[in-house]
């Protein structure tokens, strides 16, 4: 139970800072105050400032926004693509269920890099990309656990009782299988937030990620690392904010499946 | 042998896919590519010039069997930034990144193996639980994070390695040392995630029937995780070890960039910010196809150590 507690504790923080930062952060992050630049830690600025005299607390801040929303636009994206697909793989079998399948290999074969860099190829660069990138990669990931976990549903009396009343695929699916998956889904799409943050953070890093004036903490670890010598204490939040929030979500999709009394995902 | 031949025709299917998807992406949905390359202000004389350059003017489809046709032969055409044959790039970027890959592999590896067994072997003690913590919170550490603390501590604060750069395998200590923090960063991150794998699987095993077996014949505990536990917990991770080093590859593209690194990431990088859209339909390619065909070894592996999985594929 301390895995869950200390996950909700974690993301519930991480959410707080992310909802705060729409409405109010303690300095404006887009004004720069060069007289006040690499400033320590002090009671108005409590993380210092960074190289233009912004306040790290509030770029932390805007950072776990950005974070956030690229994750659940992201995941959700998944979710609702991949969660039908592999109910209907699930239902239908055979050729659907083989194409299903097959195009979940496809997808697969791009990592979320891979796909990021042909978008920002084409299209250039910003979080949009991000989601797209991550989003899709989450497709296959969600598609195969609903495939997985409905096949041994459909095996299941109430399934054939469900039949036997003269139900459709897609209602026995709706009202049958999709409740009985939610458990299962859940825990994993806890653990695709935590790999949805560190991509993002990971694909702004270089560059293919959101770009200013929106903060992101991989981009400001990317601001930092040309500053090595003037400032390292920049380069210690924004990844300390990566770290925790990662953590959170695989503690919160560790303490969920123990909740739910699945077995780990072997 | 009838599943070997049905994976062959699945790997070859999705890297035809793959290939599709890359140049429809790359050719198709920029319109006119010469243009998108050379930016709105070019020289109209120049745009078609390189749209000469490029074979531009046939039909998609000609178009794309003529790159599939001349990729097979090695020819992955000419970078438009750096006015050399792509392939010849390829080569000298990957005399970086493989070494890269393979050394974090290798890395990442040993300590799953080492620290799933210890944990398991020493259950109830604190160390143990150590190792299950800091792997937990090893997970949650993206690698180039990870490389930007280790270069603070140990380049910038202790002066053992350099911070990045490469020197060139002409002088081969100096490569393999500026090489040795990008393996530790991308590797130990890697090996975080495959201990909690291995060490879960690792406690499936220990269980059943056999490994008690080999406790009754005179085994230490210690003989038998290694020589039964370990062997059997490996099978039913091959498939996602296959996934881990696919990410292992991604994951080389963003070290390099914390590393300054002259490896395939950094070409590609470098190739989407100068629009060199060759370069990068070649270099995407050539990572798409080491994904596929290290999930296809794995397959292998899996197949070849695991009779049941050959028996479920057929």
């Amino acid at each position: 139970m301390t895995a869950l507690r200390v996950g909700v504790f974690l993301t519930g923080a991480l959410c707080v800072a992310a909802v705060l930062a729409l409405v109010w952060t303690p300095y404006d992050i887009t004004r720069f105050d060069i007289p006040g630049r690499f400033a320590s830690p002090s009671a108005a600025h409590l993380l210092g400032t960074d190289q233009y005299g912004r306040d790290v607390l509030s770029m932390v801040m805007e950072g776990a926004r950005t974070a956030l929303a690229v994750a659940i636009l992201a995941v959700a994206l998944g979710m609702s693509v991949g969660v039908p697909l592999g109910l209907l793989a699930a239902a239908r079998g055979g050729a659907v269920d083989a194409v299903i399948m097959r195009g979940n290999d496809i997808v697969f074969a791009f990592p979320a890099v891979l796909l990021a860099i042909l978008f920002t190829a084409v299209a250039g660069p910003g979080s949009i990309n991000t989601v797209l990138a991550v989003g899709i990669f989450n497709v296959p990931v969600f598609a195969q656990l609903t495939r997985g976990a409905a096949r041994s549903l459909w095996q299941r009396d109430f399934v054939l009782a469900a039949q036997a009343l003269g139900q459709s695929p897609w209602q026995i699916s709706r009202i049958h299988i999709l409740p009985n998956v939610a458990s299962v889904l859940s825990v994993q799409a806890s653990i695709q937030m935590s790999l949805a943050i560190a991509a993002e953070a990971a694909l702004s890093y270089i560059g293919l990620g959101a770009q200013p004036p929106t903060a992101s903490w991989g981009r400001m670890l990317s601001e930092a690392q040309t500053l090595f010598g003037y400032s390292p204490g920049l380069m210690i939040w924004p990844g300390l904010a990566i770290v925790l929030a990662v953590f959170g979500f695989s503690l919160l999709g560790d303490g969920l499946r123990a909740a739910f009394g699945q077995r780990s995902a072997l | 042998m009838m599943s070997l031949r049905r994976r062959l025709v699945s790997v070859a299917l999705t890297v035809f896919a793959a290939s599709v998807v890359i140049f429809v992406a790359l050719e198709i949905a920029p319109g006119d590519v010469a243009r998108f390359m050379m930016g709105v202000e070019a020289d109209p004389a120049a745009v078609e010039a390189l749209r000469q350059e490029l074979g531009l003017g046939g039909h998609p489809v000609a178009r794309y069997f003529k790159w599939i046709g001349a990729l097979l032969l090695g020819d992955f055409g000419t970078s438009y930034t750096y006015r050399v044959p792509v392939a010849q790039l390829l080569v000298e970027r990957m005399s970086v990144s493989l070494p890269l890959a393979v050394g974090a592999f290798l890395l990442s590896l040993s300590v799953a193996v080492l620290g799933a067994l210890a944990s398991v072997h020493l259950k109830e003690r604190a160390v143990s639980k150590l190792i299950s913590g800091a792997a937990t919170l090893g997970i949650a550490i993206p690698n180039f994070w990870l490389a930007m603390m280790l270069v603070l501590l140990l380049s910038v604060t202790l002066s053992l390695f350099p911070a990045g750069g490469f020197p060139g395998w002409h002088s081969p200590g100096a490569a393999l040392g500026a090489l040795v923090l990008p393996v530790v960063a991308l590797g130990l991150p890697q090996g975080a995630i495959m201990l909690r794998l291995l060490r879960a699987s690792l406690l499936d095993v220990e269980s059943q029937d056999f490994m008690r077996t080999a406790r009754a014949k005179g085994l230490s505990r210690w003989q038998t995780l290694v020589r039964h536990g370990l062997p059997n917990a490996f099978v039913p991770l091959l498939p996602i070890l296959g996934l881990q080093l696919a990410f292992l590859v991604a994951g080389a593209v963003i070290v390099e960039t914390v590393f300054y690194l002259p490896g395939l990431g950094r070409l590609v990088l470098q190739a989407v910010t100068q629009r060199d859209l060759i370069t990068v339909k070649a270099v995407v390619m050539v990572l798409v196809l080491c994904v596929v065909l290290i999930s296809f070894a794995v397959d292998i592996l899996a197949a070849w150590l695991d009779p049941r999985f050959q028996a479920k594929a057929q």
